[in-house]
């Protein structure tokens, strides 16, 4: 159960949001020109890593606006929220979710 | 054959739990008599469309976010980066709208919303408990006291929490159709808390 | 009978409150502050159950929740509760206890022949022999569910009322022992928000019944009370002690359940309750933390040798246990059988309060210290010497002990024989390390102490936790203390508070486990799997080390494998004895190092939790929201019978003088069409479109033309997905050059809210459009028929003549004294007037139009008739007659498709390669030639009858109703190339093998063109 930082109401529950998919992906224009295999990409396909991805999100219960997540879905930490039409942050170099940081009580070794 | 009906009153105005409330130790609920509410949309960087609503309703609308301002007998919410809630005496809430549709610039929306949601509200030492027990917001004092408001989820329900005073005093507004699910849902865990 | 196995003094139970309970039928007595197990210990009752595959005598083996074998049914009727652990029931007055899996008694149990034909029931023996044919599965289930199954669940409703809530907190702490304790401590009184948790009813963990030296176990009594006295008396700390955390999610959200009320037995919720408000049973916690210090405490491990399931062989802690807590001496000859050093305090102390004691230790090096310890307590041992037989059917009589090579793996010499009625055995003990797995945390196999402790390198970064204490390794209580105190400063610090003192640990001597030499599989003068001795180590599902050799024969090596094939560590305990003893057993016969072998992840819930718990006080009508109209109550005291669209509950018809429902809606129907009738329509998706662009934006979320709508104008609209099929439809009103009062259908409309939005704030900001959700701000009340105007005219003081107020338009003025917006649109064909007013009065509007309705015979008509209504006209509903996988083309409605729009939204899917194929689904009209037939909805349209099915479909009924308008049965469907069949004659072959002969025809059936709406 995530918790997630609405780029307007800061963290809140997950229960307070929903998913809308992969995000960044434009509507095209001059539909009517397009091949059917064209088309069919945006309609149809959306990538569905493991590892980060990029991710529309809306603050359903909140605030109603639409926000953009940079997750990582194999170990489901975000790494960052940010507004749509801002730019978006750069994959971080260490995307493992697990950590170092040590124990309080230190490691038994 | 026909009726003759008189024109509605103040009287007639209803609201989903007719003025429902209850009492228990350390909890008072009562739902609200009927308040104007105007849903406002704009942007609120723009000083025409803070200067015009000031000058309409005499309330500041660049707050901060999750927080409200009550100025007489108005109130301003914050609902998003360009949405207000407004309530007002219900009597005006029509001369508002059209005043502000009068004088505010293009880009923005005025809507009434008053009988969209109605508004409960809870006193005494177990509101908190109460609240808990259906939201997953996280309402310590220390966290969300007088000033702030929030919208989030109570049990199914999209709710707006405010907190008017820390003993506490908190308002519950929720949609007219879920008012009866949420005022269960209170009373059931008011029981438990 | 009398307590005989309890002890005159000591033990934290009140000798004053004597508790009656019965169990398997006979009535015992034990005392307050006794678990069911402790009380049944007492009084000398060691056979508790039936194991579960061989049926074999099962008695305690624990004196906490990781219990195996004691397995209860607890109480009767509709508050019994399966799988309850005999030492985790607190014993209360009344208590109705039954023994399980056992028919038909606990004594003799004709299942036991299972054991006796035991080697035709070895692991994956239920897989290989009932899984084929699939057919027979039926067959053998019956007979393996009742020899094999567990409890059994009420069939009433539950009476117990239940309490869910959320919690946050600065620093979570699982387990009051003395870590957890001094973690608590520590972060409270830095000003932290913390929140300690505990199964057990009083805090102190291993303090309540370990055995300590006389001194140290008053110092420890006395720290424990006041850093409990403290945090109670702390307001930033919340102290739930009956609550055992049960689940660890993503970012610090863990759950636990609190059992309030369960002690008190069935109906305590309502005995607790007064002044104060009612108790719960149960109350689940949902608790998110910043920072989690887990102190869980670890688990004793049995030993796993010869006929180690004998009612009477027990881990050496529980026994210490029952003498420590509950003031039981389970039996007065005992030998305690160990690899490790904390089973010599189970001896002393065992013989302190009068048992006989024989120690053996398979180690054969064991520090002189120890030796005299026992040497003084007048205890025998033997070092380097294993239990190799266990005697006795429903209880331990004897042992058999024999000298063990140096390596462990044999014995050797002459087995002698010694009495005995309990076997306390310790294979040492293995760190509670399930929270911190839960959390996605990684296990390390520490030699030190032989098992898997949490690897903090290996933590899950989104939750950030601290273990400390013995589920971190650490086992004397010294050390607990002082990392538990550790943790509770880290923990703080992370949340950004000044570190505090921390409390003070007593001097205590207590050197925890002490040193260990493992040995996993005890050997017996025969080879495992030889002879009749059986060694466990999974008790509950009744695993042997014998499984896992032919597991490993059969070759499932990998954990995971052996962990499904032998079913080894996946009942109800979740192997928290067993799975350690299982991965090294696998370890030794690959001849592989145990980090190599690898460990299973953990996973929730830690104990058995009920449902009523999780779903809290979200049980009845909170189940789910249902949302009322304003006119509601009007529909209630109308008599309607109600049903479920979406979340709201909406007037389904209204019966009168008893009629059913076909009756109900036949009249309704019927009297729509004759007079006029009046539906509330309040639940209709209402969204206020504001801006410069609204008409811009109506464009392209629908397929028709809006820009030259007037001011005052309706107009219907169809919503396309960019997969160009139909998703909502709706009338959308003019009320001024830039703004819009649309609505969508009642399901759609969050759907469509949505869909707006996320456009306009993801693809179009730049728009000058706002949104508005007005659903509820608007009662509607429909009149529909041919007096609408006639009623309307009555009450209004609007023009409702047809030249002033035409069809597709909407007016504003008075109806029945209340101000409305009044639109002429229709569902049914009939003249038809949809008369919005504020919600405020949508009850006064409602109960005005029934008064001023009876010189019309007004008729208040349900959703049934509603729906009978428009089929008779073919107006379709968005998810009947569409399913998402239907175009504007294949409802023939291309009318409705604008030719001259450059782009909407599906706009180009409608000339993808399959929607413009020929010969799709096509919306269609059916009759049945039989005209009293009805179609049941779903039915298939098939191209050939044949005697069964498969049969090619090519198509189905979206819709079908009798018709008292029409005079016969009508249906709409959809049916391949269906706009090219018209006048054909389909079958249709139903579930029964009926097969019914239709005729394919236009999908309108009454007034088809239109005159008596526009009238």
């Amino acid at each position: 159960m995530f918790i997630i930082q609405c780029p307007w109401c800061g963290d809140r529950d997950q229960t307070e949001f929903s998913c809308h998919g992969e995000a960044h992906i434009a509507r095209p224009k001059n539909t009517e020109s397009m091949t059917d295999e064209q088309w069919g990409d945006y309609v149809f396909f959306r990538s569905n890593p493991k590892g980060m991805h990029r991710e529309r999100w809306v603050h359903a219960h909140g605030c109603r606006r639409w926000f953009n997540a940079l997750r990582d879905t194999a170990t489901d930490e975000i790494f960052a929220t940010y507004k749509v039409g801002e730019t978006p942050p750069e994959i971080p170099e260490s995307s493992s979710a697990n950590t170092s940081t040590g124990n309080a009580s230190g490691d038994r070794s | 054959m026909t009726v003759k009906f008189d024109n509605v009153t103040p009287a007639d105005m209803a609201t989903p739990l007719l003025a429902a409330n209850h009492s228990s130790d350390g909890l008072l609920m009562q739902e609200l008599s009927l308040t104007g509410k105007i849903s406002l949309r704009g942007d609120f960087a723009n000083s025409a469309v803070r200067d015009a609503v000031q000058q309409s309703m005499s309330l500041p609308v660049e707050i901060d976010a999750n927080t409200f301002d009550r100025v007489g007998d108005g109130t301003v919410f914050w609902l998003g980066p360009d949405e207000r809630m407004i309530y007002s005496d219900i009597g005006s809430v029509d001369k508002h709208i059209s005043d502000l549709r009068g004088k505010l610039p293009g880009g923005c929306s005025v809507v009434d919303v008053s009988d969209y949601y109605t508004v409960i509200r809870l006193s005494g030492e177990k509101v908190r408990a109460v609240l808990a027990s259906g939201t997953p917001l996280d309402l310590h004092r220390s966290v969300f006291s007088k000033g702030q408001c929030a919208q989030t989820r109570f049990g199914t329900a999209s709710v707006l929490l405010s907190v008017h005073d820390d003993i506490p005093v908190m308002d519950l507004q929720v949609r007219w159709s879920f008012a009866e699910y949420v005022w269960k849902y209170l009373c059931k865990v008011a029981d438990y808390c | 009978m009398s307590q005989i196995c309890r002890l005159d003094t000591g033990g934290r139970i009140d000798r004053s409150k004597k508790l009656r309970f019965k169990f398997d039928g006979i009535t015992y007595t034990g005392y307050a502050g006794d678990t069911l197990a402790s009380a049944l210990l007492a009084n000398g009752v060691r056979l508790l159950g039936r194991s579960f595959k061989y049926h074999r005598p099962r008695g305690l083996i624990a004196a906490g929740s990781e219990e195996p074998n004691a397995l209860i049914q607890l109480e009767e009727g509709a508050y019994t509760e399966p799988n309850t652990r005999a030492t985790s029931i607190e014993l209360y007055d009344g208590m109705i206890a039954r023994s399980q899996n056992r028919w038909p008694s606990l004594g003799f149990d004709v299942g036991a022949v299972n054991s006796l034909v035991a080697r035709f029931l070895p692991a994956g023996f239920y897989y290989k022999t009932f899984m084929w044919p699939a057919s027979m599965w039926l067959t053998y289930e019956k007979f393996i569910r009742r020899a094999a199954g567990l409890g059994v669940s009420p069939i009433e409703p539950d009476p117990d009322s239940y309490h869910s809530t959320y919690a946050h907190c600065d620093v979570l702490i699982i387990g009051a022992g003395p870590a957890g304790l001094a973690a608590a401590a520590t972060a409270t009184a830095s000003g932290a928000r913390v929140i300690l948790v505990d199964e057990q009813k009083e805090a102190g963990g291993s303090v309540t019944g370990a055995s300590f030296d006389s001194d140290s176990r008053t110092k420890l009594h006395q720290w424990v009370d006041d850093v409990s006295a403290t945090l109670e008396g702390s307001d930033n700390c919340t102290v739930l002690m009956r609550t055992t955390a049960v689940g660890y999610f993503d970012y610090n959200y863990i759950t636990a359940v609190q059992k309030v009320t369960d002690h008190l037995g069935p109906g305590g919720s309502d005995s607790a309750s007064g002044a104060q408000g009612k108790q719960p049973r149960q109350r689940f916690w949902k608790i998110r933390a910043k920072q989690v210090v887990i102190a869980a405490g670890s688990i004793e491990r049995p030993l796993v040798f010869a006929d180690n399931d004998r009612p009477g062989v027990m881990l050496a802690n529980a026994v210490d246990t029952y003498i420590n807590r509950y003031a039981v001496l389970p039996g007065d000859e005992i030998v305690v059988f160990t690899n490790n050093d904390s089973a010599y305090r189970t001896a002393i102390n065992a013989a302190s309060v009068g048992a006989t004691v024989t120690l053996i230790d398979a180690r054969s090096d064991v520090a002189k210290a120890l030796c005299t310890a026992l040497e003084n307590a007048g205890i025998r041992y033997f070092t380097g010497h294993a239990v190799t037989a266990v005697e006795g059917g429903k209880g331990v009589k004897s042992v058999r002990v024999m000298p063990l090579s140096e390596d462990g793996k044999t014995v050797h010499g002459q087995a002698w024989r010694i009495d005995c009625s309990i076997v306390a055995n310790s294979g040492g003990w293995t760190p509670s390390a399930h929270m911190f797995s839960q959390s996605g945390g990684k296990l390390r196999y520490d030699e030190a102490i032989a098992g898997f402790v949490p690897d903090m390198h290996q933590a899950k970064r989104i939750n950030p936790n601290h273990s400390a204490g013995a589920c971190h390794g650490t086992f004397d209580t010294s050390g607990c203390i002082r990392e538990g105190r550790d943790a509770g400063q880290a923990a703080v610090l992370a949340c950004g508070y000044e570190v505090s003192q921390g409390v003070d640990a007593p001097s205590v001597s207590d050197d925890g486990m002490g040193d260990i030499a493992p040995i996993w599989l005890v050997p017996t003068v025969h080879p495992v799997g030889e002879g009749s001795a059986k060694h466990f180590h999974d008790f509950q599902n009744d695993v042997t080390a014998a499984d896992i050799h032919l597991a490993a024969r059969e070759g499932y090596l990998s954990v995971e494998h052996l962990k499904r094939y032998t079913t080894t560590g996946m009942a109800t305990d979740q192997g928290k004895t067993s799975n350690l003893n299982a991965l090294a057993i696998m370890a030794d016969i690959r001849g592989a190092q145990i980090p190599e072998v690898g460990t299973t992840t953990f996973r929730p819930p830690y104990t058995p939790l009920t449902f009523g718990a999780v779903g809290g006080q979200e049980s009845g009508e909170l189940f789910l929201q249902e949302r009322h109209t304003p006119m509601h109550q009007c529909h209630v005291d109308n008599g309607a019978v109600f049903e479920d669209v979406g979340d709201w509950k909406r007037p389904w018809y209204f019966p009168r003088n008893g009629e059913d429902f076909h009756s109900a809606v036949q009249r309704e129907c019927y009297a729509v069409r004759q007079s006029v009738g009046v539906l509330d329509a309040s639940t209709l998706g209402k969204i206020d479109i504001q801006g410069a662009d609204s008409a811009w934006l109506l464009e392209m979320v629908y397929t028709n033309n809006w820009q030259k709508l007037a001011v005052g104008g309706c107009r219907y609209g169809l919503m396309l997905n960019e997969h160009g099929m139909i998703f909502d439809d709706g009338v959308t009103t003019r009320l001024g050059e830039n703004h819009f009062h649309m609505t969508t259908t009642t399901g759609g409309a969050a759907r469509v809210m949505s869909w707006l939005e996320e456009w306009l704030q993801t693809e179009w900001p730049e728009l000058d459009v706002h949104c508005t959700s007005v659903t509820e701000q608007w009662a509607v009340a429909a009149l529909n028929g041919p007096n609408a105007r006639a009623l309307l005219q009555s009450i209004s003081d609007i023009d409702t003549a047809n030249e002033s107020f035409p069809f597709m338009t909407m007016r504003e003025g008075l109806v029945a004294g209340i101000p409305a917006r009044v639109y002429r649109i229709s569902f049914t064909g009939e003249l038809a007037y949809e008369i919005n007013v504020p919600a405020r009065y949508g009850k006064l509007l409602w109960e005005r139009l029934a008064k001023a309705g009876e010189a019309f015979d007004l008729c208040q008509y349900g959703t049934e008739a509603m729906h009978v209504l428009r089929a008779e006209k073919g107006f379709i509903i968005v998810g009947q007659d569409t399913d998402g996988t239907v175009t504007p083309y294949d409802m023939d409605m291309d009318w409705i498709v604008s030719k001259t729009k450059e782009d909407f939204l599906g706009k180009r899917s409608l000339t993808r390669s399959d929607t413009k194929r020929g010969k799709r689904p096509q919306f269609v009209g059916l009759q049945t030639i039989d005209p009293l037939q009805v179609l049941p909805e779903g039915a298939h349209i098939v191209a050939e009858v044949r005697d069964q099915p498969p049969m090619p479909t090519i198509g189905h009924v979206t819709s079908s109703y009798m018709s008292p308008n029409v005079g016969r049965s009508i249906a709409l469907g959809v049916l391949n190339d269906g706009l090219a069949m018209k006048g054909s004659t389909v079958q249709l072959r139903l579930m029964d093998g009926q097969v019914i002969d239709a005729q394919v025809t236009d999908p309108v059936f009454i007034d088809k063109e239109g005159v008596l709406t526009r009238g």
